[in-house]
C-alpha cells in the first residue's frame, strides 16, 4: 500500500517539478511556444505535442526514481554510509539515464564527467554532514550521561 | 482518600496521583508509588512453567523472530506480551526504546558510539553492543534532556 502511494507522491511532484522547470526556460529562452525539453529534443520529435507528453512521462518516471530513493533512507538497520551510497546509485543512475533520453545533456564524455563528479561531491558532502550530526548526537548523550 | 482503577484501552497507562497541596507526606507518597512502579515484577517463561522476574533485573528487551525476549546480565527468557505493551508498563524513567524492535534498562546503559559507517552503537555496562535506530534519535536525546 505504501507503494501505491510512494508512485503517485513521486509522478505528482516530478510532473509538477519538470512542468515549472519546463515553463520557467521556455520563457528564459525567449520561446513563443512552450518547450517542454532542450530545443534539439523538441526538434528530433515530430510534433510539440508529441515532445509534451514523451516530456510528461520522463518527468514522472524522474519523479518516480526520486521517491523510490527516498524510502531507502526509511530502513532502520542500514548505516548511514549504506544508505547514503544507495541513494546515490539510484538516483544517479535513474536520473542521468532519463536525463540523457530526455535530451537535457550533451552525450559529450567530459560534460558527463563533470557532471558525475559534482554528483559524487554532492554526496560526499550529504555523507559528511549526516556523519557529523551524529557524532554529535553521540557525544551530546555520552555527555548527559557522565552527569 | 479514594482510590480508583479506570480501564481504557485507548489511553496511556500512567498512575496519576492528585493532591490538594504539596508538603512531605505528598511527596513521599509519590516516591513510594515510583517505586512501586519501579519494584515490578514481570511474568517470565522456563522450562514450561512461570516465574517472577523484578524489572530492575532487565537489562534489554527485544523482538527476535517475532518473538519478545528479555535478558538479565546472565539469562534471557520469552515473554509473552509485545513490546508496545511492555512499554506501557515498565516505568519510563528507566526503560528507554532504542529501537523499533529494542528496549533497554537505563540502569544498565554505559554509553554512546558510532560506529565507522555511521550507525548508532549502545554499549552496556558489561561490554555489550547493540544498535539504537536513527529514527528514535530524536525520542532519545528528549528523554535525557529531561
Amino acid at each position: 500500500m505504501k507503494y501505491v502511494r510512494m508512485i503517485r507522491f513521486g509522478v505528482i511532484t516530478g510532473v509538477f517539478i519538470g512542468f515549472m522547470s519546463a515553463l520557467l526556460f521556455s520563457w528564459l529562452y525567449q520561446s513563443d511556444v512552450f518547450q517542454p525539453s532542450s530545443p534539439k529534443f523538441v526538434a528530433h520529435i515530430s510534433d510539440n505535442l508529441t515532445a509534451v507528453t514523451i516530456s510528461a512521462v520522463i518527468w514522472a518516471l524522474m519523479g518516480i526514481v526520486f521517491s523510490t530513493a527516498q524510502m531507502i533512507f526509511e530502513v532502520e538497520s542500514w548505516s548511514i554510509t549504506k544508505q547514503t551510497v544507495l541513494h546515490f546509485i539510484t538516483t544517479y543512475t535513474g536520473y542521468t539515464i532519463l536525463a540523457i533520453l530526455a535530451g537535457w545533456f550533451p552525450l559529450n564524455f567530459w560534460y558527463l564527467l563533470q557532471y558525475s563528479l559534482i554528483f559524487v561531491v554532492v554526496y560526499i558532502i550529504i555523507w559528511s554532514i549526516s556523519m557529523y550530526i551524529a557524532r554529535r548526537n553521540v557525544r551530546e548523550l555520552n555527555q548527559e550521561l557522565s552527569k | 482518600m479514594e482510590v480508583h482503577l479506570e480501564i481504557d484501552a485507548g489511553q496511556k497507562t500512567i498512575i496519576t496521583y492528585r493532591a490538594s497541596e504539596d508538603g512531605q507526606a505528598t511527596q513521599e507518597l509519590f516516591e513510594d508509588l515510583k517505586d512501586l512502579v519501579d519494584r515490578q515484577k514481570i511474568r517470565i517463561e522456563q522450562d514450561g512453567s512461570y516465574h517472577y522476574l523484578p524489572v530492575q533485573k532487565i537489562k534489554r528487551i527485544y523482538t527476535e523472530n517475532k518473538l519478545v525476549y528479555c535478558e538479565t546480565a546472565t539469562e534471557r527468557y520469552r515473554l509473552k506480551e509485545r513490546l508496545y505493551q511492555l512499554r506501557a508498563i515498565l516505568p519510563e524513567h528507566r526503560f528507554l526504546q532504542i529501537s523499533n524492535s529494542e528496549i533497554i534498562n537505563r540502569a544498565y546503559l554505559k554509553q554512546f558510539d558510532l560506529s565507522k559507517t555511521g550507525m548508532y552503537q549502545v554499549i552496556f555496562t558489561d561490554g555489550q553492543m547493540t544498535y539504537a535506530s536513527r529514527r528514535y534519535m530524536q525520542a532519545i536525546k528528549r528523554s535525557f534532556k529531561l
